[in-house]
């Protein structure tokens, strides 16, 4: 019982207890008046997404900013780590 | 009785296709131009499935690496223990901003939040960061999936098998 309690129960609350801490954290910050320039400029700004792509045209220009977007954001960080591991393990 | 090395290769397996499961929910969750707000709020529910089961399945590493926090560990473990607990803080963080600007599927299940502006900048901010952070974790999983994927998916014998064999 005392490794179950261990083992699974308390690190579970440990994550559950960091996740609430995160939102309230979260929480206090847009209480600040650093949010509410954050407000003010996002107010202002329309959202770059949509209902969706209606049209073979939107449909494709929608793929490409994705791709583009995520070969950028996900492809580059996992080249760079993965050239620095290849040449620390050679090494 | 159970084979042992059965159960070991069945859990590998499941944690492969989950794995693989994930990297293609991730890539399709970050497509809304493509998929379009309604299905990127309802996928991105969805994922919280497969998240769960992936921490899970690794929940004998996390609790051993976080349990060893003020111990001496390898470089690569400590790299990933660090990685991977600011990872959590992030996903963390999309998961209750994008939950909270929600405008199609909170609605559909009948909660209505008034939308704050503030945490949907917070959102697309955090995701940004987040996709950043994905490529470095993938990429320090890669030979794990690529040897598996080998092993599991294509059934190819791996080198220590090879070897044994002969």
């Amino acid at each position: 019982m005392n490794h179950i309690f261990k083992e699974y129960i308390l690190p579970a609350l440990i994550l559950i207890l960091v996740a609430t801490l995160i939102i309230f954290v979260g929480q206090f910050a847009a209480q600040t008046s650093w949010a509410a320039g954050v407000r003010a400029a996002a107010t202002n700004q329309i959202s770059e997404i949509g209902a969706g792509p209606t049209d073979i045209l939107s449909l494709l220009s929608g793929f490409a900013i994705s791709f583009i977007k995520q070969t950028i954001l996900i492809g580059l960080p996992f080249a760079i780590t993965w050239n620095i591991l290849k040449r620390t393990q050679r090494g | 009785m159970q084979n042992p090395s059965k159960k070991t290769f069945n859990l590998t397996q499941t944690k492969l296709i989950i794995d693989l499961g994930i990297l293609l929910l991730f890539v399709i969750i970050n497509a809304p131009q493509f998929t379009g707000l309604a299905s990127h709020e309802w996928i991105s529910l969805a994922f919280a499935i497969p998240f769960l089961v992936h921490l899970t399945l690794s929940w004998k590493w996390i609790v051993s690496v976080m349990t060893r926090i003020f111990k001496k560990l390898p470089g690569e473990t400590r790299f990933n223990q660090i990685w991977d607990t600011l990872l959590f803080i992030m996903m963390t963080l999309v998961i209750f901003s994008g939950t909270i600007v929600s405008v199609k599927a909170l609605p559909a299940l009948n909660i209505h939040i008034a939308i704050d502006p503030f945490w949907r900048s917070i959102h697309t901010t955090a995701a940004n960061l987040l996709m950043l952070m994905f490529g470095v974790h993938f990429a320090m999983h890669w030979k794990w999936i690529i040897s598996n994927f080998r092993r599991y998916i294509m059934r190819q014998p791996s080198a220590a098998l090879e070897t044994k064999s002969l």
